[in-house]
């Protein structure tokens, strides 16, 4: 057995890449399988393809080969060649037989008959069903206009592109992201590029044709898992196991959880802390590594707005337009410590006025305004530093319950770590104080010196800058027609990042503007692969009112859900193997390849289509091959060639590929060093959000319904209910179905701390009632040491496909649903974040 | 045998196939003691590193789908342990058990493949091959169990 570099033991030679042949110039990958595959039987195809969704439901990536034999799926296996996953498979995605064949799996398009929730459909053809559509929402568009149909997806996968496509098509800005605050993952991306022009994901080696065996890769000496539990999930492009390789080639782990997990429990530094304090905490790091000089400062002087100065008047940057008579609003200013004098940069060369400036870090500085009036002026520096010093370790320690000498211990560590790295997870969404906390982790990665390095955190854009799916910050092909039509946007008005970064129009705006119909009415929605009552929307049954009160309900979906029973029409998905689409978000660029089809089921990019050439005949391309050709435009491949190559990485010199990118210009437009920010620096003090009213430095912010913030509330709902922990079963509300799946997580669970348990007198297996404010619902008892004495983990995403599908049953969604306990309209002041993982109850038998 | 009448010898071995006839079958491995320590002895095993097992069931839903398994069957299980040191730390392992339904996948070890619950591992925390070769290898670190299932 061959030796992998670095590790002490021998393992399978498919874990190892290095010994492959494919060629060292061409960053396409030629499929060269070395690795044979064994055909089920003779006249079994092997396709190869890669994964998104439907299926495993994640967010996929990993290379996949189908055997078909007469056109149905027989086996499901990884395939090795591939970069990305090497051969390996979740549990998700081998059960694909089961899923792809499941009786219960929609397959004609159906019309609704009878009242809605009444569960009486007649199936109907394609192409009754597009006239059917067209005919329903070109009446909206006509009489209320486009911008009062919403168009909602779930977790988008691919077919958020398509989603978009459509809405754009038929001329509404409301694309929606069901979840309340938006709160997974976009509003992390936007804070990010508040601050950073850019998203940032940890160095895993993922854009390097040898991964950890790439001479340019440094495997990082820590990786910080703040609030993930990867080996259940996938999430965003990364793979979890990736860490799981690097901690056998000697990466040690801190972790951030309050619950006991695999990580946690190898973790160097656990840090156990109360649901909802991961600002603090980040305050924390941010307070010993400044206190201790443990921080690297020529990033700090050179690449970050640290010199920049602050007027002590009206507490705001200093800007040119301050000083000098007629000059840009947009470019602030230095104080040069060896000139005595002020220096003006130029945000939009991204550099100074005049040659070489040392500029000051701290000190207070004499100015004169245009008007001759005389001010004091601090420094960015100044002003980041002092608000850090309000979190000494005694603070910290009592907010996030975490002992001081632990965080101490932990910074130290990170900051001395030579990689290292920060990998984030929903906790950092799940609080309306999102935006400053992730400002907080944000400036972590880069005062340490660990952005753009090897094995550091690295920028992340889509593979060769080819957009399907516009995450925040990004422009694809797939647009408005023009900007104008953007203004009508719901929230376009209220919030920030909605405006800057985020192109959706934000849930809970929308969710009241259905019920006030102001400033315009809301007629009808077009659903697509979410499930409102059981996954993405909290109380949900303010969602059911809102779904009976519209005109027109449609919902794409592979099975009969909860919320497919309120539509007028359901539309019959694909799943992956059964659609061509492509792939580019972050990397690598990848096609995914039909390999069969089910029944009358089509892939959501060919029923988009259809509705948008309806709605558009202008539309600008002509086929769906066309559309891919047309994403894939910056990478110079067309679709048909990426399916043959199948994947491709991005070569060094591609502003989609590291490293040291703002060093050489490869993140700005204009080819200068520096960031696509405001100012062209990282910004520690956030021009953005100083514009946006809001605060602009990162600081703590208490959830809204914790026993500090709502002491009432925490009399009698004295538990910390907390939510929306993965299960390696099931991906959120999908999966209840699949047999193979369900067995291995049967019923919707709330974990309970023993000592918790005995004082309620509840044992294990037990059902019980989990009970706020909002409601009660009932789930089973698991008595684990996994959760912290004074906190409970309820599963989320629980429906039962097994029972009566019509009202008042709908599949059992009002039992054990945790979204019932949840409250909309929590979201922070820019819009973002929701405390999903930070409320109270109480937990009594039933 | 000839007719409905059976020898004395021939009614011996009638016998004795008759009261496991029930039970025999490709996954079932007779039981060993004293008696039938000379029998064909195990070739083959699991080396598990179970510090590394991440409990993603990945090998069970691998083994499943290679035997299309029905559900409640499983040629491989993985339990979780969650264990408090006396110290009061906390440790949770995940321990992946081959159970009396594996049979190693003999259809594609023979032609050179890994069982598909090594294949598919997550944590490439597995490895099959001969008992006395994987036997070097255990032992090479803590935490590793070797799996002789049949």
């Amino acid at each position: 057995m061959e030796k992998m570099q670095g590790l002490p033991y021998p393992w399978p030679a498919h874990w190892s890449v290095s010994h492959r042949g494919f060629q060292k110039d061409c960053y396409i990958w030629r499929p060269v399988t070395q690795y044979k595959v064994k055909p089920r039987s003779e006249d079994t195809e092997i396709v190869r393809s890669t994964v998104w969704s439907a299926g495993p439901g994640c967010h996929g990536t990993c290379g996949v080969l189908a055997h078909i034999r007469k056109g149905k799926l027989v086996k499901i296996e990884g395939d090795p060649d591939h970069p990305w996953s090497q051969g390996r498979l979740c549990a998700r995605c081998l059960a694909m037989t089961q899923y792809a064949y499941h009786p219960d799996r929609l397959t004609r398009p159906l019309k609704r008959k009878g009242k809605r929730g009444e569960g009486k459909w007649e199936e109907i053809s394609w192409d009754e069903a597009y006239d059917l559509i067209e005919e329903r929402m070109g009446r909206i568009r006509e009489e209320y206009g486009p911008e009062s149909m919403i168009f909602s997806m779930g977790t988008g996968r691919d077919i958020s592109s398509w989603l978009c496509m459509l809405a754009y098509a038929y001329g509404s800005p409301n694309v929606m992201f069901a979840m309340s605050g938006n709160a997974c993952y976009s509003p992390r991306i936007a804070a990010v590029e508040t601050v950073l022009g850019d998203y940032c994901v940890p160095d895993a080696a993922q854009w390097l044709e040898k991964r950890y065996d790439d001479p340019k890769y440094r495997v990082p000496e820590c990786v910080v898992i703040w609030g993930y539990n990867i080996p259940n999930t996938c999430p965003d492009n990364i793979f979890g196991h990736w860490f799981i390789d690097l901690m056998k080639r000697g990466t040690e782990i801190i972790c951030m959880d309050p619950r006991l997990t695999w990580f946690s429990s190898r973790a160097k530094h656990w840090l156990r802390l109360r649901p909802g304090t991961d600002g603090a905490l980040a305050m924390g790091f941010l307070h010993t590594i400044i206190h201790e000089d443990l921080y690297d400062h020529a990033f700090v002087e050179k690449w970050t707005n640290a010199p920049f100065l602050i007027r002590t008047d009206t507490g705001k940057l200093l800007r040119e337009s301050d000083i000098r008579e007629g000059s840009s609003r947009e470019n602030y200013v230095v104080w040069d410590a060896r000139d005595e004098k002020p220096v003006v940069w130029d945000s939009a060369k991204a550099d100074y006025e005049s040659g070489k400036v040392t500029a000051a870090l701290d000190g207070k500085f004499s100015l004169n305004l245009t008007n001759n009036t005389h001010i004091e002026c601090g420094t960015v520096w100044d002003a980041f530093c002092e608000e850090v010093k309000k979190y000494p370790l005694e603070k910290v320690e009592e907010i996030t319950w975490v002992p001081g000498e632990e965080i101490q211990a932990a910074a130290r560590f990170f900051a001395k770590s030579k990689p290292a790295s920060i990998h984030w997870g929903l906790p950092i969404d799940s609080t309306p104080g999102i935006t400053p906390t992730a400002q907080a982790i944000t400036a972590l990665w880069c005062i340490t010196g660990n952005f753009e390095v090897p094995g550091g955190n690295v920028v992340a854009r889509n593979a060769f800058e080819c957009v399907s799916y516009a995450l925040p910050g990004a422009e694809g092909v797939i647009k408005l027609a023009s900007k104008e039509e953007d203004l009508k946007r719901i929230s376009v008005d209220k919030y920030g990042p909605f405006r800057k970064f985020i192109w959706r129009a934000q849930t809970d705006t929308v969710l009241d503007q259905i019920f006030s119909e102001k400033p315009y009415p809301i007629k009808g929605i077009w659903m697509q692969t979410g499930n409102l009552i059981a996954g993405i929307g909290f109380e949900p049954k303010k969602w059911r009112e809102a779904l009976k009160k519209l005109d027109f309900v449609v919902a794409v979906d592979l099975f009969m859900t909860p919320t497919t029973q309120f539509a007028d029409v359901v539309l019959p998905a694909a799943t992956f193997l059964e659609k061509d689409s492509v792939r580019s978000w972050w990397v690598p660029l990848q096609s995914i390849n039909k390999a069969m089809s089910v029944e009358d089921c089509k892939p959501d990019v060919e029923i988009n289509f259809e509705l948008a050439k309806r709605f558009d005949p202008k539309l600008k391309w002509k086929s769906v091959e066309g559309l891919f050709d047309d994403i894939l435009n910056n990478s110079g491949i067309k679709f048909k060639e990426l399916q043959e190559k199948q994947w491709a990485l991005p070569p060094e010199g591609n502003p989609s590929a590291p490293y040291h990118r703002h060093e050489k210009g490869l993140l700005r437009k204009d080819g200068q060093p520096g960031f696509t920010t405001p100012s062209g620096r990282m910004e520690l003090y956030s021009s953005l959000r100083e514009e946006w009213g809001l605060e602009p430095l990162p600081h703590y912010e208490e959830p809204p319904f914790t026993a500090i913030s709502r002491p009432d509330l925490a009399e009698k709902y004295p538990l910390i209910l907390s939510t929306g922990r993965r299960s390696f079963a099931f991906f959120n509300a999908e999966h209840r179905m699949i047999p193979w799946l369900r067995e291995l997580d049967p019923d919707p669970t709330v974990e309970i701390h023993p000592e918790t348990a005995s004082s309620l007198r509840i044992s294990d297996g037990e059902w019980v009632w989990v009970e706020n404010w909002l409601g009660k619902q009932k789930f089973k008892a698991k008595v684990t040491i996994a959760v912290l004495p004074q906190m409970v983990m309820v599963a989320h995403g629980w429906w039962f496909p097994e029972e009566e599908g019509a009202e008042p049953s709908l599949f059992g969604a009002w039992k054990s649903n945790v979204n019932q306990l949840i409250p909309m309209g929590s979201q922070g002041k820019d819009g973002l974040g929701s405390p999903l993982k930070n409320l109270l109850c109480r937990v009594y038998k039933l | 045998m000839n007719g409905n009448r059976v020898s004395g010898g021939e009614a011996l071995m009638v016998f004795s196939l008759v009261r496991s006839s029930d039970r025999r079958s490709e996954f079932f491995t007779p039981r060993s003691g004293m008696k039938n320590m000379n029998r064909k002895k195990p070739e083959f095993g699991l080396l598990i590193d179970y510090e590394y097992c991440t409990g993603c069931h990945a090998c069970e839903l691998a083994c499943a789908q290679e035997y299309t398994h029905k559900v409640g069957i499983r040629g491989i299980k993985v339990f979780e342990v969650e264990q408090t040191r006396p110290d009061g730390s906390e440790y949770l392992t995940y321990f992946p058990f081959p159970t009396e339904t594996c049979l190693l996948c003999p259809h594609l070890t023979r032609e050179g493949f890994e069982p598909a619950c090594v294949k598919h591992c997550m944590a490439a925390c597995m490895k099959y091959g001969r008992i006395e070769d994987l036997a070097k290898e255990i032992g090479v670190k803590p935490r590793m169990v070797l799996w002789v299932p049949r």
